[in-house]
C-alpha cells in the first residue's frame, strides 16, 4: 500500500491533504476551531515528508520517473485519462515547493487566521488546496492533471473570496475564477486537440516529433502537423496564461490579493501561479517543435515581465505591489520556457517560490502588526520594531531584486537572461527588454524596503508584534532565498550546474545550448545584470530615501475592480501604471460591454420568442393539469367510473385490434 | 415434503406470521414490541434464507413446483429477496405504538408472504391468491391509526377500489380460463401463440390488465394513490409505492408473452402514466401526494421497460447486454431503495395535517440527517446522477430503445423534466426556506436515523456501483 | 346432467356487470362491499360454468380460494366501516370524501 515493489507510493502525496480536509469538513461544527489548523498542518507536513522520501528515492536511485497506475477514470475512445501518479525530478522541484512551501505557509497561517470567524473553512479550503495542486504535477496525464488544474481554481476562488461579507472580496473571486476559466476553455480545447493527436499521457508526447513530419492528419480538415501543432501550443499557451496571469490574461491577479495574505503567499506567488509553467515544461517537446510557438511563449513572457515591473513601481499597497512582481517574475519563467531553457525556468519557480512567498509573509506579517494596514505611505520606520521581519523582506527583496552573487533570484534569473541572449530561440531585442525589466524590479524592490522600514513612522500607529509562528517561517523562507541559488552556479564559475545538469535527464536533446561559447561575454552579462541589480537599488535610495521627501502624498486606496479608485497621482503616465495599464478599463469597455450588448440581444429574443414557447407549454400543461385534477375529488364511485371507462376503453381498443 | 419443500419459505413467513398475531396481545410493553420486531426480523431472514436454499441449483426455465403453483426461476426469487428486504426495512424503520405492535409485525409480515407468493406465481391462482393476501395485508396497514379519519378513508378507498379491480382481475381470469381451459400461465402461453387469440381471450387479458394496472397505479387507474398515500403510515406508504408495485410487476413477467398482442395497452399506460403522474404532480402542495404522483410516473417509465421484453434485440445500440426485465428488476430496487426512505423520513415529520412543503422549512436545519437523507431519496427519484434512480432510468429507456420503441423514451425524457420541478421544490423547502414560526416537529428514533443513513448510502452507493444490482441478480 | 354452459356464461356476465354498476352507481359503503361480492361470485360462476366445459377441476378448485378471500375482503371491509360510522355518523362515501379533518 505504502510501498509497491519497493518504491513509495505516489498517491499518498496528494492522499494526505485531501484527508486532512476530509476530515476538516466532516468535523467542522464538532471540533473547535484551533483543531482545524492543526490538523492541516499536520496533513501537509506528513505529505512533505513523503514527498522527500519520494525524491531521495528517486535522486539517489538515479531514476528517470516514478509510474503508478490505479485505475481507468475516463476511457473513451483517445481519450484515456486513468487516476495515474508520475513523478520526476520536474515534480519532485514542484511537490517539494507545494508542499514544503506550503507546510511553512500552513504554520503561518496557523498564527494569522487565529480568531478569524471561518478559520475551519479557511484551513479546509487550504488543505484542500494542497492536494488538488499536488494532484496537478504528479498527475501522469493531462486528463488527471487537468482535475487538478479545476480544483486549485476553485480553491483559489473560495479563498480568495474567504471574507465574503465584503462585496469586493466576492467581486474580485468571481472575477479571477471567470478570468482563469477563459483560459482553461482554450486548455481544453488543446487537451482534446493532443488526446486525439498523441494521446494524453506524458510518456506518449514524443508523438509529437511525428505528427510534426507529417502532411496530413485524417480528420482535421486538411490541417497539417505543424499547423495543429501551433494551435494545440497556442491553447495551451493561452491556458498557462490564464492561469499564470500573463499578459493578455493577467487581469484577475492584483484583485485576487482580497483574500487572506497567506492565501496570496501560497496559492498566487508560490504554487498556484506558476501551474502554467509547469504546463508548458511537461510539454515542452510539442513547443519545441514549433519555433514560432516558442516565439509567441517568449513574447508573452518578457511582455508580461515588462508590464508588472513597470506597474509594480507606482503601486501603493504592498500586496498589490507584490501581486504585480509575481507577474512579473513568472514573465520570466515564461521567458526561460520561450527560449527552450526549460530546467532553467523550472529553477526560477523553485527560487521565486521561496523569496516571493518570503515577501508576502513578511508583509502579512507587517499588515498584521500595524493592523490591516496596506499602503505603504503609512508605514515607514519599522525596521526597528520589526527587526526580524525586516531581515527577511531585505533577503527576499535582495533576491527579488537579484543582488549578485549572494541571492538566488541572481543565479535563476540571471541565467534565463543568459539563455535569451545566447540560445537558438533568443533574441537581442528581447533580452534588452528583459535587462530592463530587471532594473525596474531593483528599483521597485528596494522602494518597497526604503519606504516601508527606513525613515520615520508617517503615522502613529500601535505596532503589533508578531509571535514566533509569524516570524520562523520567514526565517525558513529568507534562509532558501538566499542559498537556494547555490544549486544552479553559473558553468563559468568553472563549477558544474548541478541543477541544470540533473534535468538534462528530463528535457534531454530538447534543452536549448547556447551559442555563444566565449566565457568572456559570459561574465560581461553576469556583471551586467549584477550592475543593473545594484544600480536599481542605488536609484532607489536616490528617489525614495528617508532624507528625500516622501514622493507624493497618494490618496488612494487600492484600486478597485471597476478602476474607479481616485488616481493618487498628478501624471497621468502614473496613474496609467497604476491601474495596471488600464487593462481592467480597456477590457471592460471592450469584451465586458460587448458582451452585455450581446446579451441583451439574446434575451430579447429569449423573453420574447423562447418564453413566448414555454409559457404557452406552461399554459397547455395547467390546463391539462386542471383537468386531470377536476376528477381528483376523493369520491370512490367517481374513481372506480374513470376505472370502468379505463376497462372499457381497453376492451374497445382489443377488440377494434391492433396488431404490431 | 420433497416435492413440497419449495414452499417451505411461505410457510414459514405465514405460520411466523400468525405466531406474533397470537403473541401481540400479550403485554403492552415496550419489551415485548422490541422482541417482536427482532423476531419479525428473524423470520423475515429465515424466510429469504430458505428461498435462498431451496431454490438453489433449480434453476432451469420456469420450473413448477408445489403442482404448478409457483415458479423457481432465478428472477422471480430475486424479487422475492428484495421484498423480503423491503418488509425488513419498514421492520426496523417503522414506529408503532406498543400496544399495537403485535398486528402491526404480523401483518407486515402477511403483506411479505402475499408479496413472495405474487412475485413467484405461476399459476392464475397463485396470483389471485398472492394479490389478496397482500391486499388484505394492507387494507389492515393503511387504515392502522383508525383514531384519525382520514386513515379510515383512504383504507375504506382502497379496500372498494382494490375489491373492485381484483373483480374485473378474476373475471378476466374465469374469461382466460373459459378459452384455454387451463391455470397454468405457462401453458396458456403456448396456447395463446399457437393461434389466433378470440375475442373471449382478448377480453378476458384485458380485464387481467385492468387488475394489474390498478395495482401499479397506472393512468387511468391510479385514481386512489393520493389519498391512500395520504393517509397510510409513512413505511406503508413506501411499502405499496415499491414493493406492492413491484410484486404486480414479477408477478407480470409470465405474462409478458401478452406484448404480441397487447403491446398497445401497455404502450398506454407507459405513455399516459408518464404525463399523467408528472403532470399532476404540478401544483400540488401535500408533499406525500407529490410523491404519489411521482410514483404513477415511475411506473409509467417501468413499464416502457417492460416494453423491451425479456429478450435481447440484436440491433440493440445503447447498453445492448440487459433485456427490459433486467432493467426493471434494476428500477424496482433502486425506486425501492429511494422510495422507501423517502416516505418514511416524510413520516418522521409532523405535519399541521395533511403533511404540506410548507412543513419542510427549517428540517434542514433542525435535523440535518434525516434531512440530508430526504435530499438524497428525492435526488434519486428525480433521476439525477450520481443517485441509483438516473442509472434506473438509463438502464429502462436505453432497453425501449433497443427494442424499438422511440415515442416512449422521449416522452419519459420530457416527463422527468417536468418532474424535477417538484422534486427540486421539495429540497428547496427542506432547506432554502426560512422556517415559520414553530419549529417542525421530527420524532424519529436513534435506529430509525441510523436506517435511514444506511438507506442514504446505499442509494449513492448503488448509483456508483450499478453493476453491483447485477451481480445480485446473477448470483441467483 | 349438462349444463348449459354458454347460457352459464352470459348469465356471469350479466351479473358482472350488475356488480360492478352497482360499485359505480352505490354511494353506501355496505351496497358497495355487495356489489365488490356480487363479481366475484360472478367470476366464481363463469369458473365453475368453465370448469364443467374443459372438464377438469381446476376451476372449481379456483372458486374455492375465492371463497375465503371474498369473505376476508368483506370482513375487513365491515370492520372499517363499522369504524367509519363511528367516526363519520355516516357511510355515505361522498359524505366521508367531503369531510375534512382530523
Amino acid at each position: 500500500m505504502f510501498y509497491n515493489n519497493g518504491l513509495p507510493a505516489l498517491w499518498l502525496i496528494p492522499a494526505l491533504p485531501a484527508l486532512g480536509a476530509l476530515i476538516i469538513f466532516i468535523f467542522a461544527s464538532r471540533m473547535p476551531a484551533r483543531a482545524a489548523g492543526i490538523i492541516a498542518c499536520s496533513a501537509i507536513s506528513l505529505s512533505f515528508l513523503w514527498v522527500l522520501n519520494v525524491g531521495t528515492t528517486l535522486v539517489l536511485g538515479n531514476h528517470h520517473h516514478f509510474v503508478e497506475h490505479h485505475w481507468n477514470w475516463i476511457a473513451a475512445g483517445p481519450f484515456q485519462g486513468s487516476a495515474s501518479f508520475y513523478f520526476d525530478l520536474v515534480t519532485f522541484a514542484f511537490t517539494f515547493v507545494v508542499a514544503g512551501v506550503g507546510l511553512l505557509i500552513h504554520l503561518y497561517s496557523y498564527s494569522y487566521m487565529k480568531g478569524d470567524a471561518g478559520e475551519r473553512r479557511y484551513f479546509g479550503y487550504f488543505n484542500l488546496f494542497a492536494a488538488a495542486m499536488l494532484v496537478l504535477v504528479t498527475a501522469e496525464n493531462a486528463f488527471f492533471m487537468f482535475l487538478g488544474w479545476e480544483g486549485v481554481g476553485a480553491c483559489s476562488f473560495f479563498l480568495i473570496g474567504h471574507w465574503y461579507q465584503k462585496s469586493e472580496n466576492t467581486v474580485a473571486a468571481t472575477k479571477a475564477f471567470l478570468v482563469t476559466r477563459l483560459g482553461d476553455i482554450f486548455l481544453l480545447i488543446g487537451l482534446f486537440l493532443t488526446a486525439t493527436l498523441v494521446g494524453v499521457s506524458f510518456s506518449q508526447q514524443s508523438a509529437w516529433t511525428q505528427v510534426a513530419t507529417s502532411s496530413f492528419i485524417p480528420g482535421f480538415g486538411g490541417l497539417t502537423g505543424p499547423q495543429l501543432i501551433l494551435i494545440t501550443g497556442i491553447c495551451f499557451l493561452l491556458g498557462a496564461a490564464g492561469k499564470s496571469a500573463q499578459v493578455p490574461l493577467q487581469v484577475w491577479l492584483p484583485d485576487a490579493m482580497a483574500g487572506p495574505t497567506p492565501v496570496s503567499a501560497l496559492i498566487h506567488a508560490a504554487t498556484m501561479v506558476t501551474a502554467g509553467v509547469y504546463l508548458i515544461a511537461r510539454f515542452h517537446i510539442l513547443f519545441a517543435l514549433s519555433p514560432n510557438l516558442m516565439l509567441a511563449v517568449a513574447i508573452v513572457g518578457v511582455l508580461t515581465a515588462f508590464y508588472g515591473a513597470t506597474s509594480a513601481f507606482v503601486q501603493t499597497d504592498i500586496k498589490r505591489i507584490l501581486a504585480y512582481s509575481t507577474i512579473s517574475q513568472i514573465g520570466y519563467m515564461f521567458l526561460g520556457l520561450g527560449v527552450g531553457a526549460w530546467s532553467l525556468a523550472v529553477f526560477h519557480f523553485f527560487t521565486h517560490a521561496f523569496y516571493k512567498a518570503l515577501l508576502f509573509m513578511a508583509a502579512g506579517t507587517v499588515i498584521h502588526s500595524l493592523h490591516n494596514e496596506q499602503n505603504i505611505y503609512n508605514m515607514g520606520g519599522l525596521r526597528t520594531k520589526l527587526k526580524g521581519t525586516y531581515l527577511a523582506f531585505l533577503a527576499g527583496a535582495a533576491s527579488l531584486a537579484g543582488i549578485p552573487f549572494i541571492t538566488a533570484g541572481f543565479y535563476s534569473k540571471d541565467a534565463i537572461l543568459w539563455n535569451t541572449l545566447s540560445t537558438k530561440w533568443g533574441s537581442p531585442v528581447i533580452y534588452g527588454i528583459a535587462m530592463l525589466t530587471a532594473l525596474m524590479t531593483a528599483i521597485y524592490s528596494f522602494r518597497l524596503i526604503f519606504v516601508v522600514f527606513h525613515g520615520t513612522p508617517r503615522k502613529d500607529i500601535h505596532v503589533h508584534l508578531p509571535d514566533r509562528l509569524l516570524t520562523w517561517p520567514l526565517y525558513i523562507l529568507a534562509f532558501f532565498a538566499i542559498v537556494a541559488g547555490f544549486l544552479n552556479l553559473p558553468i563559468v564559475f568553472g563549477v558544474t550546474p548541478i541543477w541544470e545538469h540533473s534535468f538534462a535527464r528530463v528535457f534531454g536533446e530538447w534543452q536549448a545550448e547556447p551559442l555563444i561559447h566565449s566565457h568572456a561575454v559570459e561574465w560581461m552579462a553576469l556583471l551586467g545584470s549584477g550592475v543593473l541589480a545594484l544600480g536599481g537599488a542605488g536609484i532607489a535610495w536616490l528617489l525614495y530615501s528617508p532624507a528625500k521627501a516622501p514622493m507624493p502624498e497618494p490618496a488612494g486606496d487600492i484600486a478597485t475592480v471597476e478602476n474607479n479608485t481616485p488616481a493618487p497621482y498628478k501624471a497621468v503616465w502614473a496613474n496609467f501604471l497604476f491601474h495596471g495599464w488600464k487593462m481592467d478599463g480597456f477590457y471592460n469597455k471592450t469584451f465586458v460591454r460587448g458582451f452585455r450588448i450581446t446579451s441583451g440581444v439574446i434575451a430579447w429574443i429569449d423573453r420574447v420568442f423562447v418564453d413566448g414557447i414555454f409559457e404557452a407549454i406552461q399554459a397547455i400543461v395547467r390546463g391539462f393539469h386542471a383537468l386531470v385534477i377536476f376528477f381528483q375529488n376523493g369520491r370512490v364511485s367517481r374513481y372506480a367510473m374513470v376505472m370502468l371507462f379505463g376497462a372499457v376503453a381497453i376492451i374497445t381498443i382489443l377488440l377494434i385490434g391492433s396488431q404490431r | 415434503m420433497g416435492h413440497y419443500q419449495p414452499l417451505l419459505p411461505d410457510l414459514i413467513l405465514a405460520m411466523g406470521a400468525t405466531f406474533i398475531l397470537l403473541l401481540g396481545p400479550l403485554r403492552d410493553s415496550q419489551n415485548l414490541r422490541d422482541f417482536l420486531r427482532w423476531i419479525s426480523l428473524g423470520l423475515v431472514a429465515a424466510t429469504a434464507a430458505t428461498l435462498v436454499w431451496v431454490n438453489h441449483g433449480m434453476a432451469t426455465p420456469y420450473p413448477l413446483v408445489g403442482e404448478g403453483w409457483l415458479t423457481t426461476a432465478p428472477l422471480h426469487t430475486a424479487f422475492a429477496v428484495v421484498f423480503l428486504a423491503t418488509i425488513a426495512w419498514t421492520i426496523l424503520a417503522s414506529t408503532v405504538p406498543d400496544e399495537d405492535a403485535g398486528e402491526w409485525y404480523s401483518m407486515l409480515l402477511f403483506l411479505g408472504t402475499g408479496m413472495i407468493i405474487l412475485a413467484r406465481a405461476a399459476n392464475l391462482a397463485a396470483v389471485f391468491l398472492g394479490l389478496e393476501v397482500l391486499s388484505i395485508s394492507l387494507y389492515i396497514l393503511i387504515a392502522f391509526r383508525y383514531s384519525k379519519r382520514s386513515s379510515l378513508r383512504g383504507g375504506i378507498m382502497y379496500l372498494l377500489l382494490a375489491g373492485f379491480a381484483s373483480g374485473f382481475l378474476l373475471f378476466g381470469m374465469a374469461l382466460i380460463y373459459a378459452v384455454f381451459g387451463t391455470l397454468q400461465i405457462a401453458e396458456i402461453r403456448t396456447l395463446a401463440l399457437a393461434t389466433d387469440m378470440g375475442p373471449m381471450a382478448k377480453v378476458g387479458f384485458g380485464l387481467l390488465l385492468v387488475g394489474v394496472g390498478f395495482k401499479l397505479a397506472a393512468v387511468p387507474f391510479h385514481m386512489w394513490t393520493p389519498e391512500v398515500y395520504e393517509s397510510s403510515p409513512g413505511t406503508v406508504t413506501g411499502l405499496i409505492a415499491s414493493s406492492s408495485k413491484g410484486a404486480m410487476l414479477a408477478a407480470f413477467i409470465p405474462f409478458l408473452f401478452l406484448l404480441e398482442t397487447h403491446w398497445s395497452i401497455i404502450w398506454l399506460f407507459a405513455a399516459l402514466s408518464m404525463v399523467g403522474g408528472n403532470l399532476l404532480g404540478l401544483r400540488e402542495i401535500r408533499v406525500k401526494r407529490i410523491l404519489a404522483y411521482s410514483s404513477i410516473a415511475h411506473i409509467g417509465y417501468v413499464l416502457t421497460g417492460y416494453l423491451a421484453g425479456d429478450t435481447l434485440s440484436a440491433n440493440a445500440a445503447f447498453l445492448p447486454s440487459i433485456t427490459g426485465v433486467n432493467a426493471v428488476f434494476f428500477y424496482v430496487v433502486a425506486y425501492a431503495a429511494s422510495i422507501l426512505g423517502a416516505f418514511a423520513a416524510l413520516g418522521y415529520i409532523q405535519g399541521e395535517r395533511d403533511l404540506t412543503l410548507r412543513d419542510l422549512r427549517g428540517v434542514g436545519r433542525r435535523n440535518p440527517v434525516l434531512a440530508f437523507c430526504l435530499l438524497i431519496f428525492v435526488w434519486s427519484l428525480a433521476g439525477l446522477p450520481p443517485a441509483v434512480g438516473f442509472f434506473g432510468k438509463i438502464y429502462l429507456f436505453s432497453a425501449a430503445i433497443n427494442a424499438g420503441y422511440f415515442w416512449l423514451p422521449l416522452i419519459g425524457l420530457l416527463g422527468s423534466a417536468i418532474g424535477i420541478y417538484y422534486y427540486l421544490r421539495i429540497i428547496v423547502h427542506l432547506f432554502m426556506m426560512p422556517a415559520d414560526a414553530s419549529d417542525p416537529k421530527v420524532h424519529a428514533s436513534t435506529l430509525q436515523e441510523w436506517v435511514m443513513l444506511g438507506s442514504a448510502v446505499a442509494v449513492i452507493a448503488l448509483g456508483l456501483f450499478p453493476e453491483t444490482i447485477f451481480s445480485f441478480l446473477r448470483a441467483f | 346432467m349438462t349444463l348449459p354452459i354458454n347460457e352459464a356464461l352470459i348469465l356471469s356476465c350479466i351479473l358482472f356487470s350488475i356488480g360492478v354498476l352497482g360499485v359505480v352507481v352505490r354511494r353506501n359503503i355496505i351496497y358497495v362491499l355487495m356489489c365488490i361480492e356480487i363479481m366475484m361470485n360472478a367470476a366464481g360462476l363463469a369458473f365453475v360454468a368453465a370448469s364443467a366445459r374443459h372438464g377438469s377441476l381446476d376451476g372449481q378448485a379456483f372458486f374455492l380460494f375465492v371463497l375465503p378471500v371474498a369473505a376476508a375482503e368483506v370482513a375487513i371491509g365491515l370492520a372499517i366501516a363499522l369504524l367509519i360510522f363511528q367516526r363519520y355518523k355516516t357511510l355515505d362515501l361522498w359524505v366521508v370524501a367531503r369531510t375534512k379533518e382530523a
